[in-house]
């Protein structure tokens, strides 16, 4: 275990095109242990293809990711270290809950032993949804379905969870209520986020940094540190007038 | 339902009356009644080396399919995985497959193995391969590549992504090629025995024919569309509603 504040993701100079589309130029940040970082920008800027990159999903044209001081430029190199949430579920339809929450251990190569299978149990009990294990996707609420995806992310017991927008398909109320279980989780799972978002309320809401992106050509335009005390209000002067700072830094 | 039912059967009474109707009026040799017909059938059906021919056959259609699937399948899923094969598939292999009628290929076999099994499994399976490629294909190309991405942040392992998230989402499609499939191999494994073996409902068909038993040809005919139309309505329907529509993804 390392402790807190050690660095577990290093990005370095991360510079990426499509064709001639320039997207991503010369992106450097850390993640340490325990830590929120969100990265916000606006929409259409290469939030999605950062993270990708990160994951080891696609090699970037420069720079390097490092996970543990590890190189990360393949899929599957980090895969003990992360979990990944994208923006939709993407739950295999024709497996109940239970087992798409199994299906990292199958795709690791081993047969599902005991042991992991308490271990679906207890994912699925940390996202609510101990008793719709045996419920299949269609049967899930968009809610729910999220859920599942994020108990598939965290059964691995990652070191760092890599979250797409992962709530943007969601009403208000459902957003909300996952914002503040999945700062529950993270708290109980001492582990480090990094959660990509256009929201600036959702970046004041879960991060200790936010990490402000520019118009593509897509460059690191500010830092913000939030010392807030958690749990977090969202309707305190506080919390307006740095979700006002965020507005302003991404217009 | 109900309804429906009543209406089918009228539409058989009906083919039965025509039928009836066209045989009374030829009142030919050639063209025997529903009755005889029966009669022949009924002949067939209670004899036990029929029932041998007929096992045969089904073996035949059923060995084949399979020979044919497995072919199909691998060079459909190559082309995904290999350029080289991607290029030979689409440019010669499918092509050829495709256009070649399927008697050649049993002429051709005949000449290879002689009267056998393997001429009429063999012909099935050049019948039913295409079926396969185009079927895996239109998978492929259906495919969600946002499962693929959510399975390799797992793995590096091609192999267990094609087990796991491609080939259940393959299914469907592989089921309905073995559906038409099923129905090509009956046909053509009859076509193949006619001349590509010594056994077998075709071969029964090319005997009765050979010596002018024209109820027999008649018989065997209506024996072999009862036996399509079990696999079809039966055991596939059956299928499709029990597993198939089940697993077809809903959207997620
Ligand atoms: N595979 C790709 N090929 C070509 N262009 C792409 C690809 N992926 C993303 N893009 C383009 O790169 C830009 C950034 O995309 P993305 O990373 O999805 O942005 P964001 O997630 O911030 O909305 C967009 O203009 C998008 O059209
Ligand atoms: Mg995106």
């Amino acid at each position: 275990m390392e402790t807190a504040g050690s660095i577990v993701l290093e990005v370095n100079g991360i510079s990426h095109s499509f064709e001639d589309l320039r997207v991503l130029q010369d992106i450097s940040f850390t993640v340490n242990s325990e830590e929120v970082v969100c990265i916000l920008g606006p929409s259409g800027c290469g939030k999605t293809t950062l993270l990708r990159i990160v994951a080891g999903l696609m090699p970037s044209h420069q720079g390097n990711i490092l996970i543990h001081g590890k190189d990360n430029g393949r899929p599957g190199t980090a895969r003990q270290e992360i979990g990944v949430v994208f923006q939709e579920p993407r739950l295999l339809p024709w497996r109940t809950a239970a087992a798409n929450v199994a299906l990292p251990f199958e795709l690791v190569g081993k047969k599902a032993s005991e042991t992991d299978l308490n271990l679906v149990n207890l994912a699925l009990g940390m996202v609510n949804l101990i008793d719709f294990g045996g419920s299949y996707p269609h049967q899930l609420s968009g809610g729910m379905r999220q859920r599942v995806s994020l108990a598939r992310a965290l059964v691995t017991n990652p070191r760092i969870l890599l979250m797409d927008e992962p709530l943007t398909g969601l009403d208000v109320v459902t957003r909300e209520e996952l914002q503040d279980e999945i700062i529950r989780i993270w708290r109980e799972k001492q582990m480090s986020l990094l959660w990509v978002t256009h929201d600036p309320e959702e970046a004041v809401f879960m991060a200790d940094r936010v990490i402000v992106l520019s118009n593509r050509p897509t460059t690191i335009k500010t830092v913000l540190d939030i010392n807030m005390t958690r749990p977090r209000l969202r309707t305190t002067r506080e919390f307006a007038a740095v979700e006002q700072e965020l507005r302003q830094l991404l217009a | 339902m109900v309804k429906k039912l009543g209406m089918a059967a009228l539409a058989v009474l009906l083919f039965w009356l025509v039928w009836w109707a066209i045989a009374a009026f030829s009142n030919s040799a050639l063209f025997p009644t529903p009755w005889q017909t029966v009669r022949a059938l009924w002949v067939i059906i209670t004899s036990s080396s029929s029932w041998e021919h007929i096992g045969i056959s089904t073996y035949r259609v059923v060995a084949g399919t399979a020979i044919g699937s497995a072919v199909g399948a691998v060079l459909g899923l190559s082309t995904r995985y290999w350029h080289f094969m991607e290029i030979t598939v689409k440019a010669v292999i499918y092509p050829l497959l495709q256009s070649v009628p399927t008697i050649c290929w049993a002429l051709i076999f005949v000449l290879w193995f002689g009267l056998s099994d393997t001429t009429p499994i063999l012909a099935v399976a050049s019948a039913v391969a295409p079926f396969f490629i185009i079927n895996i294909w239109e998978g492929l190309k259906e495919l969600d590549s946002n499962l693929t991405e959510m399975a390799s942040v797992y793995t590096s392992s091609r192999w267990r992504i094609l087990n796991k998230v491609i080939m259940p989402m393959l299914y469907p499609y592989i089921f309905a090629a073995t559906r038409s499939s099923m129905m090509v191999a009956w046909k053509v494994v009859i076509l193949g025995e006619i001349f590509g073996a010594a056994s077998g409902m075709g071969y029964m068909l090319s005997i009765a024919f050979g010596s002018y038993r024209i109820e027999q040809v008649f018989g065997w005919t209506l024996a072999f569309a009862a036996i399509l139309i079990m696999f079809d309505y039966g055991i596939f329907k059956y299928i499709d509603k029990k597993f198939i529509r089940k697993w077809k993804p809903q959207e997620v």
